[in-house]
């Protein structure tokens, strides 16, 4: 089963057509990478999937369920991670993931194993018990990172990542990522503007400019079927080309 | 929705930027009390108490002037009087309040180091002839001001001489009759007793004693509810609003609960909080009050003592305990009220500044309603406008406080007005929580960056 049908989804703020017509598929238990540059409409598309935006026209499915007519089945089915996911000053991260574990899971045996995962995937040790806005930004990054995939979704959207993050951490974050999902057999969708970490990183890809997809397929078909070095610079030779 | 109250309330009770304004406004209050109180304390214990240094420049041409001195000489130390008498020549041309002779007058002080006067009182040359004839004299007092305040004690010791003149003179005049003063002065004597039908309730006063009471809690109720109120429509919106500019409501909308659960636990949260902070407001209100009683009432004879500054002992007497809680709840469901329409605009402001911006202009418009109802006649309304008066959260403290004055509330009529007063409130969140997303919350910023263009 397809864990995400995006079929000729329109998105328009206003006059502006954010997404003009996209169409793709996630399968279930793959790491899939949505690419692009900045405002290619990569953002709005993962924010349509989350049920955060209605879309102007098209369908998008997560396992089956319409994100408009089944927001709410949609909503426990996914986990989604902003960009720029803030986090609360004032509780500590171990606060926050013990909250949501609670509203996923309720006061339940499901629960505290999901915050002892949690605690397992943020590894800040005793930071952890420290308020938030004594974090780094790596380490709320940690925190949101854990929180996504804690609560073992079937569709995790991740926006962006390791945005913000050094080497190190970046690189734990990837690892904790790719080892999750093959553990637990959990789809991933995610956005990087760093194209090294999506050839390591994702099974497929789908290349977004300018609200429309330009190519989709296995990281290593596309390379070799466009004769490129890697992923960037098929990346550069499909965005320059389409906006000469 | 029990973790999320519980992180709301977290988050808002551990910040100390939350506590400042609470702590401040705690500690402002009295100290503004005492600023005020206490140099009106002075000038009132100045007026009544220090001694009056008083020169006098006697014209009269007959000997009512002298014996006026006398008897004031008589009084020195009973009504703490000092006399100096003047010599100031005078023409008798140029009247007694022309500036020449006000000017000429206030050479002489300064000639003869005698600025420290408090005034200066001229005895016209008709003086004796006029008390003679039993007729009304004038007589022109130079006040002298070297300061400036609110509670000015010169003209307060001024009253206090013109007093004593009037009483002296009109004794004279009363001479050979058995008419005393006191009679002249007051020929009634007001015994006043006020029914309160609804109340079935006597009261010893006139209707004003009852009129005060009411008109200064009209006055005094909506400001504390206005103070509290400005601090948890604030709070409600703020904390609403730091989700959508700490992007954290992003997150929060992708979680497996209802839209209305999340702004409820908001608005129980920062409720909660706001609850707590405003205590610290109103101990500091109750002890601005008590500041202000206790000074006056030091100073004050108990018999002049107004019935202001006992408004509250009075307005507690008046309203039945069970009306009292009839009251308190409504004060709560009001500022429940203000705290969901503060999650409202926080839920709608992409940022604290827009928030912040919609919250000032909102509360002031939200205060109109109340003091419409403080002073005008809610009966006199048409009986569905009223019902509406008693039923919105706005409008229903004040009109119940002013019917529980003069009447009983009705419990029955009384708990439909608090359930409707609640579900306003819910109502509100619920429709709130239909139109709140981040796709209504974009449309309203780019709506507003189209306003902001134009």
């Amino acid at each position: 089963m397809d864990a995400v049908i995006v079929k000729d989804l329109v998105k328009r703020f206003g006059k502006f057509e954010a997404l003009k017509g996209i169409s793709f598929t996630v399968e279930e238990g793959e790491i899939f990478g949505l690419i692009g540059p900045n405002g290619a409409g990569k953002t709005t598309t993962f924010r349509i999937i989350a049920t955060l935006l209605l879309p102007t026209a098209g369908e998008v499915k997560v396992l089956g369920k319409d994100v408009v007519r089944e927001a709410a089945k949609v909503r426990k089915l996914i986990s989604y991670l902003p960009e720029d996911a803030g986090a609360y000053r004032n509780i500590s991260g171990y606060e926050y993931l013990k909250m949501v574990a609670e509203i996923y899971f309720g006061k339940s045996k499901q629960a505290e194993e999901a915050l002892e995962l949690g605690i397992k995937l943020a590894s800040l040790g005793d930071q952890l018990y420290k308020k938030m806005k004594t974090y780094s930004k790596g380490m709320k990054r940690r925190v949101q990172v854990a929180r996504a995939l804690m609560v073992m979704p079937k569709v995790a959207i991740l926006d962006e990542p390791t945005v913000g993050l050094d080497v190190v951490f970046a690189n734990e974050v990837r690892k904790m990522i790719k080892d999750f999902s093959k553990e637990h057999g959990t789809t991933v969708l995610l956005s990087s503007h760093n194209m090294l970490e999506v050839e390591g990183l994702c099974d497929r890809v789908a290349l977004i400019h300018e609200g429309r997809i330009l190519i989709e397929g296995y990281v290593s078909e596309l390379i070799k079927g466009f004769g490129v070095k890697n992923l960037e610079e098929l990346f550069l030779m499909l965005v320059k080309g389409e906006g000469s | 929705m029990k973790p999320l109250i519980i992180k709301e309330f977290k988050d808002l009770v551990r910040d100390p930027r939350i506590w400042i304004p609470f702590i401040i406004s705690a500690i402002i209050l009295p100290v503004m009390a005492l600023v005020i109180a206490y140099p009106a304390k002075s000038a009132f214990y100045a007026a009544i108490y220090e001694y009056i240094d008083l020169g006098f420049i006697n014209y009269d041409q007959g000997d009512e002037g002298t014996k006026l001195i006398n008897y004031l000489k008589s009084l020195r130390k009973e009504v703490r009087i000092n006399l100096v008498l003047l010599n100031v020549s005078h023409n008798e041309s140029i009247p007694l309040n022309d500036i020449k002779f006000i000017n000429k007058v206030l050479d002489y002080l300064r000639e003869n180091n005698l600025t420290s006067l408090d005034a200066v009182l001229v005895i016209p040359p008709d003086f004796t002839a006029k008390v003679l004839a039993k007729q009304q004299v004038t007589l022109v007092a130079i006040n002298l001001i070297r300061e400036l305040g609110f509670f000015g004690s010169v003209s307060l010791k001024g009253l206090r001489v013109s007093t004593i003149i009037n009483d002296y003179l009109g004794k004279k005049y009363l001479e050979g009759t058995k008419v005393a003063l006191e009679v002249v002065k007051n020929p009634v004597v007001p015994l006043s007793v006020s029914y309160l039908q609804n109340k079935d309730l006597v009261i010893f006063g006139d209707p004003s004693t009852v009129l005060t009471s009411i008109s200064f809690t009209a006055f005094f109720i909506p400001i504390i509810i206005m103070i509290i109120s400005v601090t948890v429509i604030q709070m409600s919106a703020t904390s609403m609003a730091v989700e959508n500019e700490e992007k954290t409501l992003e997150t929060l909308l992708t979680f497996p609960i209802s839209r209305s659960k999340i702004l409820f636990s908001k608005l129980f949260g920062s409720f909660l909080v706001s609850l707590l902070g405003s205590s610290l407001n109103i101990f500091g209100f109750l002890l601005y009050i008590r500041i202000y009683s206790t000074v006056f009432e030091s100073i004050i004879p108990e018999q002049e003592r107004s019935s202001e500054f006992a408004f509250f002992k009075f307005t507690t007497f008046m309203i039945s305990p069970t009306d009292l809680a009839y009251v308190l709840i409504s004060i709560v469901l009001m500022l429940f009220f203000m705290a969901s329409l503060g999650i409202v605009i926080g839920a709608l402001s992409s940022d604290v500044r827009i928030a912040s911006t919609l919250t000032g202009p909102i509360t002031m418009f939200v205060f109109v309603p109340g003091y419409l109802i403080a002073f005008t006649d809610i009966n006199k309304f048409d009986p569905i406008i009223k019902n509406i008066l008693f039923s919105i959260p706005i409008t229903q403290p004040m009109a119940l406080i002013k019917t529980s004055i003069i009447s009983n509330l009705s419990p029955y009529e009384t708990s439909i007005y608090l359930v409707t007063s609640f579900f306003i409130s819910i109502v509100l969140i619920v429709i709130t929580a239909k139109i709140f997303s981040l796709e209504t919350l974009s449309r309203l910023q780019r709506a507003l960056s189209r306003l902001r263009r134009k």
